[in-house]
């Protein structure tokens, strides 16, 4: 027993010593001209890494309590760091953010969102095919629904900044991959064989995405109806409310074998349920696909199929 | 007594790979490919797995989902080289990657582990170049490790076996420096 007094003692003594260090580092990291910031950022970012390691050494026998405000205490100093390096001269890693923020082609990616967002009265797009990528971004309430894609079936498609959008993928066009990120109040009918491979997915909220594909991640999203047809089990990691359906038959798919990395423990889940589909959701996902919806439908539509009041202009 | 401890390695001439990176990334799939196994039914890791090729390379590869990037220090002991997956059509995340990278390198425990990149996914149109890959994780600021960087693609097998050469000639000549 004292043998474990003794090491909660040393953890207690090493953690705040190696804090302070840290601390003054922070400090320092304020005050010296820009030339040492990499090293001094380095020394935090060791510094930090060294307290998380020894408190999950100490895990298995430090108080609960104890953890907790440790590891507050460690997370305060990640976000010091992160704020003072935001606020000292901006470095590469910026400007590269910024590029794509703007709206900049992204290497071989296709921006869809630059070359026609002043035309909302068109329901539809026609894409050049002369780049591998299809990207579809910063969009707010529109129909997309690109008629010709990647003139290979290599290609990524790439879903970013939507909101209150609906996206149809027509039958017959192919991607290698998908990765869509930051979606929000968007219905997105990719069809069943459009990703041959992995769809992953970050920070969609409030929507309803339809698709068949051979892996499915899906990180950070709240409130989301998933009809699924997938070849391997799903993953989801730091989400809630999602909701899995059938989609396209239960035929090799795995569409309700999901795994939670945030649920360890051998009871369900509770960030996510599976219900089968009905006859008349596909159904609906042909009509909606197969058609073009003008400006005004697409809130209709979405408000319909999301069943909450889209906003209205 | 150091002398001691890299003969006795030697003798058993077993060596310890790590395989990390992102989650997606493809690690599960290059680890199929190499065992010639099929690729079109690989499921996002949850744990970890490890494979063992010609008896004599052990192959860990761990999941890269953020949940699992906590646990991967627990593996760091004993590696004799890192291999860094990187999805070379993930643009979104290329910083992220950086990141997580800089933050391995920092590890004491992998000081002594040769790096190798790839690049995976190079098969898909319109992927990152090797030298926009490069740059983006800032590889040629490393100097606490040995490193390159190959293109490859788990789905064609491309550069795979190439890269393990590598690996397994740079712990060769480390071992028999001293």
């Amino acid at each position: 027993m004292s043998s474990v007094d003794d090491s909660k003692g040393a953890v207690h003594t090493i953690f705040q010593e190696k804090h302070k260090e840290a601390e003054s580092l922070l400090e320092k990291l304020r005050t010296a001209p820009a030339n040492e910031h990499p090293q001094i950022i380095d020394a935090c970012l060791a510094g930090i890494s060294h307290l998380s390691d020894l408190l999950k050494d100490a895990a298995s026998y430090l108080p609960a309590y104890d953890q907790r405000s440790y590891s507050l205490k460690v997370k305060a100093l990640t976000n010091q760091l992160s704020s003072i390096r935001q606020s000292l001269a901006p470095k590469q890693k910026f400007t590269f953010k910024s590029k794509r923020n703007t709206g900049a082609t992204i290497g071989g990616a296709l921006d869809l969102g630059k070359s026609t967002s002043p035309t909302p009265s068109s329901g539809t797009q026609k894409v050049g095919v002369e780049q591998e990528n299809l990207l579809i971004s910063t969009r707010t309430r529109e129909h997309i629904r690109p008629l010709t894609a990647p003139s290979s079936a290599s290609a990524s498609l790439l879903l970013s900044n939507l909101t209150d959008c609906i996206v149809s993928i027509p039958e017959g066009l192919r991607f290698s991959s998908s990765a869509i990120k930051d979606v929000s109040g968007c219905l997105l009918l990719l069809g069943k064989d459009a990703v041959d491979g992995p769809v992953h997915l970050t920070d969609v909220k409030d929507s309803t995405l339809v698709f068949g594909c051979r892996q499915f991640r899906m990180h950070d999203a709240r409130n989301v109806d998933v009809f699924l047809h997938c070849r391997s089990r799903p993953i989801i990691e730091d989400c809630s409310e999602i909701r899995f359906h059938t989609y396209c038959g239960e035929e090799g798919n795995f569409w309700d074998q999901v795994d939670d990395f945030k649920w360890l423990r051998s009871e369900r889940s509770p960030h996510w349920s599976a219900s089968p589909t009905t006859e008349e959701d596909e159904k609906r996902w042909q009509d909606i696909g197969g058609k073009e919806v003008g400006e005004l439908e697409v809130a209709k539509v979405l408000n319909k199929v999301l069943g909450q009041p889209t906003a209205e202009e | 007594m150091l002398s001691i401890l890299r003969k006795s390695r030697l003798k058993d001439k077993e060596m310890r790979v790590l395989m990390l990176g992102l989650d997606n990334a493809g690690k599960t799939t290059i680890v199929k490919c190499i065992m010639d196994e099929d690729v079109n039914t690989v499921s996002p890791t949850l744990g970890f797995i490890i494979k063992t090729i010609d008896y004599k390379l052990n192959i860990w590869d761990v999941g890269g989902q953020k949940t699992l990037r906590s646990y991967w220090r627990n593996y760091f002991e004993k590696t004799d080289a890192l291999i860094w997956v990187v999805d070379s059509t993930d643009r979104f995340r290329l910083e992220n990657c950086a990141e997580e990278l800089a933050g391995l390198l920092q590890q004491e425990r992998l000081l002594g582990a040769s790096l190798l990149v790839f690049a995976n996914k190079t098969d898909v149109n319109g992927c990152m170049t090797l030298d926009e890959i490069r740059e983006g994780l800032r590889l040629d600021d490393i100097q606490s490790h040995k490193w390159t960087i190959l293109p490859c693609s788990a789905m064609t097998g491309k550069n795979l076996f190439e890269g393990l050469d590598w690996v397994v000639t740079d712990a060769k000549e480390r071992l028999f420096l001293y």
